[in-house]
């Protein structure tokens, strides 16, 4: 893994966030939803790294720099740190199901990445909630939760092909696909 | 040299972990000490990609507005001959002191007497939400200037304002900004900072859950489309029409709905409320001691709890999903003053 460029990767991928999240698409039974990019970056890199730990540092930087952003919910205040733990949480569950799909497959990309977002917004809603001792909050937040991970499933191959192109920037020693004996 | 330790991956992860915990543990003052330095570093940038998205959706935009009268139309040539012949004065180059003076004439008139009381910060919104689980905005001013938590934030109108109706009594007086030189007619209330580091703010919706205030409703009358109230007098409640002697103002609770628009508690039907209708502050609080608008009433709804009353649906006079500049009011009415009921 090279972490300098993956740093830049980071701030990149936040300010694409920082826009995307200004230009949200509205429905009447989520109300505004928006992709998770940085969750669409930490699904790639999980797909791709070869060691978990390296997977989920990566998932705990994306997570992390998330935290720092998003400062509102419904709730008096939303804590830096749940984000890191929920990407990195949902991080370890991709890396564990991961070789049960083609990897290559927009399909198989986009069905783990709106598995990561739910798992890890769910956690992320869930977490804020208990820390703000706001329950009424909860169910609002995660209905949104779900509108915002079909969101970033939905954009999850288009923004893989473009990451793909420039892997090697980043990993140097990407996964392969383990071959029955 | 051993430290007890070696630093492998899987302890650099348990160390990340830990602190995540800490942080989530420890809740807002460390949050927002981290976030305050994330946002600066973030702030050279996202202000072009704000600047983008704010302007791409005011063109996407489509607020209906209220049509324009001949009079109002006539006001406004006049208004714009008026500014041309300031401007012509200006470009005279007659110096320095016109120039002072106008500056301070102009600014006065900007904000009318509404904001006497006030001294305005501007500051630009830098960063929206990420994503949208709430509603609020960074903006790139701090404690270094002057900004506390708890202060009002205000929007200035351009163009759009200048639809409202002649008529309106509390309409501020027409004049141009000081800092962008665009023409407009005042003020509306779009939030509060709820946290303020050095350099950056953060800046909470009126749309937001969170944001409860008592407003004024201030009923438009048309003289096309006469509007039959109940008032009170000497014989007991009559229907009468309502005209400027008896359009009292309706005071009501409101809050944000947490989506684009707020809401009020139930007021009586009698009133005859339409859409259309204008919320203003209160103006008697001391952190924002003066009257601006809030938004426009868009839908009125029979309550379901109380017969014969009514709640409303508010939209924000301001179009807060493509804010950029915006002024942080800091009141010069001291709380002391303000509850021994003077200034």
């Amino acid at each position: 893994m090279r972490w300098i460029p993956f740093l830049i990767l980071i701030y990149v991928g936040i300010l694409v966030q920082v826009a995307v999240g200004a230009i949200p698409v509205r429905f009447a039974i989520t109300g505004d939803i928006a992709p998770d990019i940085p969750a669409i970056i930490a699904v790639f890199f999980v797909l791709s790294l070869r060691d978990p730990r390296d997977a989920m540092m990566v998932a705990w930087s994306l997570g992390l720099a998330m935290d720092l952003m998003i400062c509102g919910m419904d709730i008096a205040h939303t804590a830096v740190g749940p984000m890191a733990i929920s990407y990195t949480l949902a991080a370890s569950v991709i890396f564990r199901v991961r070789e049960a799909f083609f990897r290559e497959r927009a399909l198989a990309r986009a069905l783990l990445v709106l598995l990561f977002c739910l798992i890890a917004h769910s956690v992320w809603v869930t977490l804020q909630t208990v820390l703000g001792f706001a329950w009424s909050a909860w169910w609002p937040s995660i209905v949104r939760a779900i509108g915002n991970s079909l969101y970033a499933a939905m954009l999850a191959p288009l923004i893989c092909i473009g990451l793909q192109q420039c892997g090697g920037w980043f990993i140097a020693a990407p996964a392969r696909r383990l071959r029955r004996r | 040299m051993q430290f007890g330790f070696s630093l492998s991956k899987k302890n650099t992860l348990v160390v990340m972990l830990a602190a995540a915990i800490i942080t989530s543990v420890l809740g807002s003052w460390v949050s927002d000490m981290l976030r305050m330095p994330a946002v600066c570093a973030l702030a050279p940038v996202s202000d072009y990609v704000n600047a983008s998205t704010a302007a791409f959706k005011l063109a996407m935009v489509n607020r209906e507005e209220p049509s324009m009268s001949s009079a109002e139309a006539a006001r406004l040539r006049r208004e714009v001959q008026q500014w041309k012949s300031i401007a012509w004065a200006r470009s005279r180059g007659e110096v320095y002191w016109w120039d002072k003076y106008r500056k301070v004439q102009n600014t006065r008139n900007a904000y009318g007497a509404s904001l006497e009381r006030c001294e305005l910060i501007p500051a630009r919104v830098i960063l929206g939400d990420v994503l949208p689980y709430g509603q609020s905005q960074t903006v790139i001013q701090g404690t270094i200037h002057g900004v506390e938590p708890g202060m009002r934030v205000v929007d200035v109108l351009t163009d759009r304002s200048k639809a409202l109706p002649a008529g309106d009594k509390m309409r501020t007086i027409t004049g141009y900004s000081p800092v962008s030189g665009k023409p407009m007619t005042g003020s509306v209330l779009v939030g509060w900072v709820e946290a303020a580091g050095r350099f950056t703010a953060r800046v909470r919706l009126v749309t937001d859950k969170r944001f409860k205030a008592d407003a004024w409703v201030h009923r438009t009358i048309n003289p096309d489309k006469p509007r039959r109230i109940t008032a009170t007098t000497p014989d007991g409640p009559t229907e009468v029409v309502l005209n400027r002697s008896n359009n009292r103002l309706i005071k009501v609770k409101i809050s944000g709905d947490g989506k684009r628009g707020m809401l009020t508690d139930a007021i009586p039907k009698a009133h005859n409320v339409l859409p259309g209708d204008w919320l203003w502050t209160i103006g008697q609080s001391a952190k924002l001691p003066v009257r601006l608008r809030i938004g426009k009433v868009v839908e009125v709804t029979q309550s379901v709890k109380i017969p014969n009353f009514v709640t409303m649906k508010i939209v924000p006079a301001a179009e807060l999903s493509a804010l950029r500049d915006v002024f942080i009011v800091r009141s010069l009415v001291s709380p002391q003053a303000h509850n021994r009921g003077g200034n």
